[in-house]
């Protein structure tokens, strides 16, 4: 799942994160970044705030007449 | 030919103690901690000496049994500076302030205040800690070599800088471990160190030594009761406790410390843009200055709500005791404002917070 920054992850030194230095960059950019597990258990950790993109639902085409 | 050490064969380790093993001595296991310091200072020992000339000594050169020197009484300084690590400050400023609360899990929140709900109160010294309160160490110096090494035994920080030096970059931190354990099992030499995971050498305190920079996202100091954004260049602050020994014990060590006796001092400085701000305008620094009104000093690292690792939000009611002027500066003209803090009041009670310092980092003081 993408994933947007909030706040927090700017005072991380990203050299002692074990995400990787491409995330936080596009994270710091404001890029939706695909994060995993570990990533999310990262930042909890440090209480770096980031919020899921939610994936827009496609509502099935009603059959035409 | 003698062998030539240099600064980088010693260390400085800490460990943090609970005021339940006040008297117990320093030991030489592996639970110390790196201090990184840059330069390397000895602890100094401080004798109870005297020696006076007696009668009956026609020569008038004071004899060696005119000498008269103890470690009974005495007491052991360490002079310090590191620059500010994450995890790390919280620890030396609980110690010099000896208050302490803490929140969260993971990350931690801390906090050390001075304020009319949360006065700081006088530790004892000798009582089982609690949040890391009564703050105390054990400090171990690694020698270069076996059998060189020295301890420190239940020091606690008498006073301690925080500077946030604009010019290195970082905050740093320097001051004064203050032991009143003086005798051979309390301030021990010729010790042989156990060393951490590097043979011989502290653990570091964390294995992610974030160092704090000197920036704010919030600077904000008052102007005619107005919180007004400042331009800063340079900010300090001193704590002092006056921390004594108390006592002396079979060996005539301390048998407790006496703390914030008879005040706890928090002094610093302050320097900002001389702008359209802060200037010589009619209600402005000097006004504020000459008419005694105490100002919030206000500077944040991140947005405030101490929430993620690395925010620090420091509130400070501060008395200028002058107002001094560098119009001559590279960077222009900059007012440089000394001062003191005070505790507000309100209808002549303590009302609102003399200093607060609250900080966020990944670890807990408890298992420090």
């Amino acid at each position: 799942m993408k994933y947007k920054h909030i706040k927090g992850l700017q005072l991380q030194k990203p050299a002692y994160l074990k995400t990787p230095n491409q995330k936080i960059r596009e994270l710091l950019e404001g890029k939706a970044v695909v994060l995993t597990e570990e990533n999310l258990a990262e930042f909890e950790s440090l209480g770096v705030q980031v919020e899921p993109i939610e994936k827009k639902i496609k509502k099935p085409k009603k059959e035409e007449k | 030919m003698a062998k030539v050490y240099g600064k980088s064969q010693y260390a400085i380790g800490i460990k943090q103690k609970s005021g339940s093993a006040f008297a117990t001595a320093a030991q030489t296991d592996t639970a110390y901690q790196l201090l990184p310091v840059i330069n390397v200072s000895s602890p100094v020992l401080n004798l109870v000496e005297s020696g006076e000339i007696r009668s009956n000594n026609a020569g008038m050169i004071e004899t060696d049994f005119d000498q008269f020197r103890t470690r009974k009484g005495g007491f052991v300084t360490l002079d310090f500076e590191v620059p500010a690590e994450r995890e790390g400050i919280v620890r030396l400023l609980t110690s010099v302030l000896q208050d302490h609360s803490e929140s969260g899990a993971g990350p931690y929140v801390h906090t050390i205040e001075a304020s009319s709900s949360a006065a700081l109160s006088r530790p004892d010294f000798d009582a089982t800690s609690s949040a890391g309160v009564p703050s105390l160490f054990d400090i171990a110096l690694y020698g270069p070599a076996t059998a060189e090494d020295k301890l420190m035994t239940s020091a606690a920080l008498q006073s301690l800088t925080m500077n946030f030096d604009m010019s290195d970059g970082r905050c740093l931190l320097s001051g004064t471990f203050y032991s009143g354990f003086a005798s051979s099992t309390g301030f021990l030499v010729g010790q042989t160190l156990t060393g951490g995971t590097v043979a011989g050498t502290p653990n570091l305190m964390y294995t992610a030594p974030t160092q704090i920079e000197s920036y704010f996202d919030t600077k904000t100091l008052d102007i005619g009761g107005s919180a007004t954004n400042a331009v800063i260049t340079g900010v300090s602050f001193t704590f002092e406790n006056n921390l004594a020994r108390v006592g002396r014990d079979a060996n005539g060590d301390a048998e407790n410390y006496a703390f914030g006796i008879p005040s706890v001092n928090i002094t610093g400085e302050i320097s900002l843009m001389y702008d359209d701000n802060f200037n010589d305008g009619a209600s402005n620094v000097i006004q504020d200055f000459l008419d005694g009104t105490p100002a919030t000093l206000i500077l944040q690292q991140g947005d405030g709500t101490i929430s993620s690792a690395g925010e620090l939000n420091i509130t400070a009611e501060i008395y200028s005791t002058a107002v001094n002027y560098d119009l001559n500066a590279d960077t222009g003209a900059i007012i440089t404002i000394p001062f003191k803090v005070v505790q507000p009041t309100s209808s002549g009670a303590p009302s609102g917070t003399a200093f607060k310092f609250e900080y966020c980092d990944n670890k807990s003081n408890s298992a420090w």
